[in-house]
Order: structure tokens, then sequence, then C-alpha cells
């Protein structure tokens, strides 16, 4: 004979026949003598029979035709979701294969990039537009230049050093090329800038001499790149005059005489770059140090303000991608679903997405420049 | 699974929409009761059933056909509501009379009851009414099962699938939701005057 307690046990399985025959048997028995068993499962056979005859509610009237909306919308942004899941690890490939080309270039040009991207700075500012456009042509022939990049003082200084060297070292065979460094390092400097055009032209084999030179050199220096930053900047306008706010903005950087170049040799960015095109909004890579970027932000704040204005281009998009977020749930809770609205809101949404996506996967500095046009 | 289901399921896979809605129409009501009694009000039922749809269409393809459709759409509707009162559990955690200044006035702070409401008029009986306002208090986890046994009518195997369990823990579990339940509806037991016998 079991206890009480067991048997109190098993009345729950024994009310849904889920006992064995035996057992049920035994159950049985006992609540057959026991009247304190007897009473816990009457009232328990009585509570599962109220439940059981509970009343079942009947779904609204519109249930269906709400729910056929919203499966439409679903499956629209899950179509659209395939769709961004493809581009994305397009853009992902991309990315990478440039970054890959970043370091490929780093190492053997000896982190030449951007020295030779401030060069063209140091040349007239409507040329580095036309470098631009011209697809970095120039690229390996502002090498020799690079000497002449005043902003870099570290390394214009350690470049000095190495003239020497060079000069020591390299006496007898390329007297010619080194005739000129020799002299005076600080005439050196003024020279090559002042002749960065005629360069191109008239000083080829001496420049590729320099620049055959000057990888190991830079290797050697260490020049810090870690504090080279890169920054884009979306500049969105209504006017036709995108080139000269771009100018505009160049120059504000240029100020400081730092490093800051529009990505010029990096064509295959702008391929990337093109994604992030949206409406009037164009991005622009620069590079510039860290104090570059802070006298910059500065400058452009403090007597630009009305006319740029910069965000944190993450937390601004985040919290745009979270108000379109509540926006579509709010739409979702709406019986009446505006299918327009829904769809400008996914496309939206994609948008923020892919622009999150592609900042988040880039170790830079984030700044949204908006040129307000009016 | 019927064949024909099985047909409908492959083609709500691949994103069609009827076959889908063709899917659900033997269990719509089944879900939208068991949302209504696991959150206890008609419209917040109504909101979280469509979610149940929605969230199955999405992720239909993760239904590979060891159980009935209907079993799978159970559970699903059981997650979305158990998340969704999880949710509002967490929400409730400002300090209930801490005071809060309101045109230059303190007052206290007066929050809104959020645990189940179950709408007195949709229970015409008194004794059902009571049952299914004591059924609201059940934690989550009794009151599922309660739901799924004994007003649905689900079988033990069946609940094991929806709630994850093995079915001995859904025995076990079955077994305390009832005494649970007996022990909210003795303390009501001066309501029930004679209704309720002992």
């Amino acid at each position: 004979m079991k206890k009480c307690e067991e048997i109190l046990e098993l009345l729950s399985l024994y009310i849904d026949n889920e006992l064995d025959d035996e057992t049920s048997k035994l159950v049985k028995k006992h609540v057959e003598l026991c009247s304190l068993c007897k009473d816990e499962l009457e009232q328990l056979q009585q509570i599962v029979k109220i439940c059981n005859d509970m009343d079942e509610v009947e779904l609204p009237d519109n249930f269906n035709e709400v729910l056929h909306q919203k499966l439409k919308l679903e499956s629209r942004k899950m179509e659209e979701d395939k769709k961004i899941v493809v581009k994305r690890n397009r853009i992902m490939k991309t990315i990478t294969s440039v970054a890959a080309i970043f370091i490929v270039i780093f190492a053997v040009r000896g982190f030449m990039n951007i020295i030779q991207f401030g060069m063209s700075f140091t040349m007239n500012k409507a040329d580095v537009f036309d470098v631009m456009s011209n697809e970095g042509a120039k690229n390996s022939r502002d090498y020799g230049s690079d000497l002449s990049t005043k902003s870099t003082n570290k390394i214009v200084a350690s470049e000095n050093a190495f003239d020497k060297e060079l000069a020591d070292g390299t006496d007898a065979a390329k007297e010619d090329a080194t005739n000129s460094n020799d002299n005076d390092d600080g005439k050196q400097v003024i020279m090559f800038s002042e002749t960065i055009s005629d360069l191109d032209t008239t000083d080829e084999p001496k420049a590729s001499v320099g620049d055959q030179l000057e990888e190991e050199k830079y290797f050697a220096t260490n020049m810090p790149v870690e504090e080279a930053r890169e920054i884009i900047i979306t500049m969105s306008t209504k006017t036709e005059n995108i080139e000269s706010e771009k100018l505009k903005i160049t120059q504000i950087a240029d100020k400081f005489g730092t490093k800051v170049e529009v990505d010029t040799d990096l064509q295959k960015y702008a391929f990337v770059y093109k994604d992030w095109r949206y409406d009037d909004n164009l991005s622009i890579s620069y590079t510039m140090d860290q104090t570059s970027y802070d006298k910059f932000v500065k400058e452009v704040e403090d007597n630009y303000r009305g006319q740029y204005s910069i965000t944190k281009d993450e937390g601004h998009l985040s919290g745009r991608l979270k108000e379109i977020d509540r926006r579509i749930k709010d739409l979702e809770k709406n019986e009446l679903v505006n299918a327009d609205e829904c769809k400008s809101l996914s496309d939206e949404k994609e948008r923020v997405v892919k622009q999150l996506d592609n900042l988040n996967s880039n170790n830079m500095i984030r700044v949204e420049i908006k040129i307000n046009s009016d | 699974m019927s064949e024909n289901e099985r047909d409908l399921v492959e083609r709500a896979k691949s994103g069609d929409i009827e076959a889908f809605e063709q899917l659900i129409v033997g269990c719509q009501k089944k879900v939208f009761n068991i949302a209504y009694r696991m959150i206890g009000n008609y419209d917040d039922a109504n909101e979280l059933a469509q979610e149940v749809f929605l969230k199955a269409f999405r992720s239909i393809k993760k239904f590979k056909g060891d159980s009935l459709f209907s079993t799978w759409i159970y559970k699903v509707t059981t997650n979305v509501c158990l998340d969704e009162i999880r949710t509002r559990k967490k929400k409730v955690v400002i300090s209930l009379d801490q005071e809060i200044e309101f045109n230059d006035r303190e007052i206290k702070r007066q929050i809104p009851d959020n645990a189940p409401t179950p709408d007195m008029e949709a229970e015409t009986n008194e004794i059902k009414q009571i049952v299914n306002e004591s059924i609201a208090q059940l934690n989550e986890n009794y009151r599922s099962v309660i739901i799924l046994r004994d007003i649905q009518g689900l079988s033990y195997g069946e609940i094991s699938k929806v709630v994850n369990c093995p079915e001995g823990t859904v025995k076990s579990r079955i077994n305390r939701a009832r005494q649970a339940l007996k022990k909210i509806l003795q303390g009501k037991k001066e309501l029930l005057n004679e209704e309720f016998v002992k």
C-alpha cells in the first residue's frame, strides 16, 4: 500500500489516464479508502473540468486581412534582406581586398602613401582634383617630391639625415643623383617644392633613384603610421557646387599644413564609396593625423558653423536606425498598414544598416560633415 | 504530417504566402486562444498572435517536419508569449513610491498594473472567471502547461515538444501546476460559495 503523499503525486496523471494499469488500479483502490486523497482527487478533477470547458474567444474579424498585409510586407522585406546580404558580402570582399592592397602598398612602398598624399597638397590646389580625376597617374613620379613635404617635420628631418648617408654611401654610383642633396638640406626642400611640375618631365631618373632609396629609409625612420587616421567626410548639398564645397573643405584642412589629402591614389576605394553615395551626398576620404584632425574639426566648428556641421556618424546613424525601427513597429501595430511608407522606411533602413556596416568594418574616425546649402 | 501539409510547408518555405495561410487556417484559433490565456487580454492577444504568425513565416525554414506543423506553431506561440511576459516583467523596475516632480509639485509615481488583466466580460460564468483569473496568477511555466493541457487539450507528448522538455518533466510540471492552481483557488474559496464544493 502506498502512502498518501505518493498517491497525491500520482493524481494528476491518474486524471489524465497517463498511468499504467497496475498503478492506476492502486490509486483507484487508495482513494476509495482514503477520504483525504479522495477529496484532493475530486478538487483536481473539478479544476481540470472547468479548464476543459473554458470558452474559446473568436478571432477579430479583420485578423486574416491584417495578417495578409503583414505577410506581404514581410515577404518583401525578406527578399530585400537577401539582396542586402549578397551586397554586404560583396562590400566586405572589396574592403578586405582594399585592405590587403593597402598592406601590400605600405609594406612595399615603406609607408609612403600618406607622405605622398601630403605632397600632392603642396601642389596647387586645383591640381589636387586633377590628380583625383587622373586616377593618380602621377603617383610614381611624386615619390621623389615627397622630400619636400613641409608638414611632416619629423620625416623631413630624418630625410635630411638620410640624405647625408645617401651622399656618403652612394657617392660613386649615383653621384649625379645625389649631387643636389649633398649641398644644403634646407635649400633642397625648397627646391623640391618649387619644382614639382618640373620633376615630372625633366628629373625623371633622379626621382626614381630617390624613390628606391627612400623605401628603406622610411622603414628605418619608423614613421608613426598609427597616428594617421582616415576620415570619411560625407557632404550633402543641394547646390550644384559639390566640387567647390569639396575644395573648401580641403582648404580648411590644408590650413594646418597637415597631411591632408583627398583620396587620390586609391581609386579602388571609389567603388566602395560609390555604394555610400545616396541622394546628393558624396563621400570622400582624407588622411590626417589625430592632432590635425582635432584642429580641423575645431576650425570647422568655430568658423564654419551653419555652413558645415560635424556629427559623429555612428551615433547619428544608429539613432536614426532606432527611429526607423520604432516607426516600423508603430506601423505594424496600426491595423491600417501603409505599404508605401513601410517600403520607404525599409529602404532607408537598408541604407542606414549598410552605412553602419561600412563604418564598423573600418577602423576610422567617423565624421559626417553636412554642408547646409541655405 | 500529411502529403498535403508537407507540400504546403515546402511552398511556404519558398515564400509562398497563400500556402502559408492555408497551413495556419487550422491552428489560428488555437494560437489566438493560447495567447489570450497567456497574456490575459484580447487586444494584446491579437497583437501577439499576429507576431506568432509573422515569426513562423520568417522562420519556417527551421521547421524540419519532425512534428506536426501545428505542434511547431504552438511552440512558436508559447515562446512569443513567454518572451513578452518576461519583457514586461523586466520593465517594472522603477521604485514604486519614488516621488517625481510634476508642475512644481512632488507627486507619487503611479505605475500601471502590467499583470495580466483578464477581460471580465469574456467569462460570463462566475466560476470560469475566477479560474481564469487564477490561471493568470500562475507563474508563466505553470500557466503555459495548464493552458496547453487543460484548456487546449494537447497530449503530454505534444506539450513536451512545445515546451521543449522531456515528457517526465512535463508530467511533474502539470501536476505541480494543478496543485498551484488549486492553492490559488482555495484562497478565493469564499467567493466560490456552493459552486466549488469542497
